[in-house]
């Protein structure tokens, strides 16, 4: 245990607590084999939320998702629904979506390429708040009732803030 | 472990990454920490003969995984850092120290005989709008991973990747993508105990695949295989001006929303090349077809998958005896009714189906009943089937999800029979899963969930007797930070191989849940709970019981 408590305790304590930096890029395909990018967003508060057909917390937290994207949306606020199915179940994703009239944009990280950057562990549900500058504003690891609140709490939190001051530390 | 924690928390209790200041080279570098710690300890079942009441056999365990990735433009690094300790795991008899537990096969080394700490992946990623390029671990699917899927599937301790290189071109609508290597499986595991880690083999993989995007998109791939064998001696790298034991080549075409209608078609050929991949037999070819489509009429969803498999799973005869998969094609049976027997069907060699979904969006999307039918033609003798006999499975599937502000409902229910070819009774099973949550007032949200099986045996060539398998949880989630569960487990099926804490089949814990902020969560389990069969993202894995203590703390920063 040493070895990496060691590491882990100079590299936390190393850090400043402080603004962060811009969230890592990305591009994917959506459910209809359109390229999107995080880039295209530039400007939005950005709620990342990973998922999975066969992860029930999930389900349960997307209609929360759904409002949030209806209420804030013209706002500047957007989900990115970013499906962990792999290859075998992605079938499934896009009837899933349809049926439960989702509407916000759904991309598929089929090779856990993303989910590697944000999440590597693959803690599902797992969402990313990324405020108006691009930056990282908080991290949602699972879901449980109720934790909707905080979300919409962090989210009405970032869309106030101007995007120039949002950088500011 | 802990303090290190807790201090990241303190010190930076909201961001999700961590930024480095200051002018020099690393300034705008985004450093994000994963890190997730849990401490075990077991209760062995077993007595040290004439120690009977001393519990010497009883050991403890202990795991790390720090994950970071830094990201600075177009360059990302990572690094997985897994460390796993036991102690307790020996005990002095006639002053002769005995080791009762090894944590390392003697053909790996480590600098700490009751430690091990692993590198377990390391890349480095320039990513631009023409391309990208991946040196160190890197994770590929082609298709539906019918010729080779190689992903995270860490809910079940499954984390396979390619040790090599991988590099795509964007060349407008097209992609050509190719990646070689040597698998890395995760050695590793945080659900599952660590013993006897031995050296990794090194399966060499190379393979292509050019696809097209657009409403109608296609795909070619091709895949080669050199497995490693136990009498492998010299570098692995020889293996690269070897003959492959295996070459796949395949092609898809995907329509998505054209006429209302999505479609996609595969089609795979297997060159086997080497014996070693088939029991008393000569090597011959396979192929894999496999299709869907999906229409979605006014509140109506149906999606209609079929298959046909011959002789696609034997390429992972040299992975799947140690827990993973260089290839799964979509099964397209239901994940939580998979057992011992049906995970035969599962990894058929010779089979072919169907299964027909259709969901109905009530309450705009808030109440959607379900009703699915799987219907499979299982002609493959071999491997794990315990009976003689083809057989024709149907499987009928019937589902409700409803959510109604804080009350949601997730329920399934279904029967797979499996009807012998030649009136030999075949095998039956029932099985249902539940998640319901109601809020209870001040004291927050009370959810119930669970899973029943109930599995009848048919006349097979190893005799089992009838079995149920009872899986349920109740928890308290109190406001934001606190949950409280109890699980309990029953299963008198002869195949698990775990006893439970109040009598042989029957298993009870506890279980306290503290999220100190919302992106770390810390549990104190203790307890049992049985052992079976788990899947997830389309793969299974058999995982162990465990009887006795578990704190464990994760987080990202």
């Amino acid at each position: 245990m040493r070895p990496l408590a060691l590491l882990s305790l100079l590299l936390l304590l190393a850090a400043p607590a402080s603004a962060a930096d811009k969230a890592p890029g990305f591009t994917l395909r959506d459910l209809d084999g359109r390229s999107v990018s995080l880039s295209q967003y530039s400007g939005q508060v950005v709620l990342l939320s990973f998922w999975a057909t066969w992860c029930t917390p999930c389900q349960a937290e997307m209609p929360h998702l759904q409002r949030f994207h209806d209420q804030y949306g013209p706002q500047g606020f957007s989900v990115l629904s970013i499906n962990t199915d792999d290859a075998r179940s992605v079938s499934q994703v896009k009837p899933i979506i349809k049926a439960r009239q989702l509407t916000f944009p759904v991309l598929l990280d089929r090779e856990t390429t993303v989910v590697g950057l944000f999440n590597p562990a693959k803690t599902l549900p797992f969402s990313v708040l990324i405020d108006r500058q691009g930056a990282i504003a908080k991290v949602f690891s699972g879901y449980t009732p109720g934790d909707e609140v905080l979300v919409e709490q962090a989210v009405q939190a970032s869309l106030v803030q101007p995007a120039q001051a949002a950088s500011t530390p | 472990m802990i303090p290190s924690l807790l201090l990241s928390v303190l010190a930076n209790p909201s961001a999700g990454a961590i930024p480095v200041g200051g002018d020099g080279p690393l300034a705008g570098t985004v450093v994000q920490v994963n890190e997730r710690l849990i401490v075990r300890w077991y209760r062995v079942d077993d007595v040290l003969e004439n120690f009977e009441d001393l519990r010497v056999l009883d050991y403890g365990e202990q795991v790390d995984r720090l994950t970071l990735t830094a990201t600075k433009g177009w360059l990302t690094l990572g690094v997985q850092a897994d460390e796993v300790t036991l102690f307790a795991n020996r005990y002095f008899l006639d002053e002769v120290e005995t080791w009762e537990r090894d944590l390392l096969d003697p053909a790996l080394s480590s600098p700490w005989p009751a430690a091990f700490v692993r590198l377990e992946k390391v890349y480095a990623q320039a990513q631009g709008a023409s391309g990208e390029l991946r040196l160190g671990d890197t994770y590929v699917s082609f298709g539906r991973g019918i010729a080779l899927a190689l992903v995270r599937n860490s809910e079940i301790d499954i984390d396979t990747s390619v040790r090599g290189a991988r590099g795509v071109v964007h060349l407008g609508a097209w992609d050509l993508s190719v990646v070689t290597g040597f698998t890395n499986p995760q050695q590793v595991l945080l659900e599952n105990p660590n013993l006897d880690m031995g050296p990794d083999d090194l399966h060499e993989v190379a393979a292509v695949r050019v696809e097209r995007f657009g409403p109608v998109a296609a795909g070619l791939h091709a895949v080669t295989w050199k497995f490693a064998r136990a009498s492998d001696d010299g570098s692995p790298f020889a293996r690269y001006g070897q003959v492959p034991d295996v070459a796949v080549v395949g092609g898809n075409v995907e329509a998505s929303g054209v006429g209302g209608l999505d479609l996609y078609l595969e089609g795979d050929w297997f060159g086997y090349r080497s014996a070693d991949l088939f029991v008393e037999e000569e090597p011959r070819p396979g192929y894999a077809l496999y299709g869907s489509t999906s229409v979605y009429p006014g509140r109506f969803t149906v999606l209609l998958e079929a298959k046909r498999y011959l002789g696609t799973e034997r390429m992972n005869a040299f992975a799947t005896p140690w827990g993973y998969e260089v290839a799964a094609p979509p099964s397209l049976d239901y994940e939580r009714a998979i057992t011992e027997d049906s995970s035969a069907e599962v990894n058929s060699n010779d089979i072919a189906g169907a299964r027909l979904k259709v969901q109905y969006a009530g309450r705009e999307g808030l109440l959607v009943p379900s009703l699915s039918l799987g219907a499979f033609r299982d002609a493959d003798l071999g491997g794990l089937h315990f009976n003689g006999s083809a057989e024709t499975i149907a499987h009928p599937v019937a589902g409700v999800t409803w959510i109604a502000g804080d009350v949601h409902v997730l329920a399934n229910a279904g029967a797979r029979a499996d009807v012998r070819d030649g009136d030999v009774r075949g095998d039956l099973t029932l099985h249902g899963d539940l998640d319901v949550v109601v809020p209870v007032g001040a004291l927050g949200h009370l959810e119930l969930g669970g899973a029943v099986l109930r599995f009848r045996w048919g006349e097979n060539d190893i005799q089992q007797t009838d079995y149920w398998d009872v899986t349920h949880s109740l928890a308290l989630h109190h406001g934001e930070r606190w949950s409280f569960l109890v699980h309990q487990d029953f299963s008198d099926n002869p195949l698990v191989r775990s006893t439970g804490n109040l009598g042989e089949d029957l298993y009870l814990a506890g279980e306290v849940q503290f999220k100190p902020t919302p992106a770390v969560t810390t549990s104190l389990f203790a307890g049992a709970y049985k052992a079976g069969i788990r899947c997830a993202g389309g793969q299974c894995r058999s995982v162990p019981g465990f009887k006795g203590l578990r704190l464990s703390v994760e987080g990202s920063f």
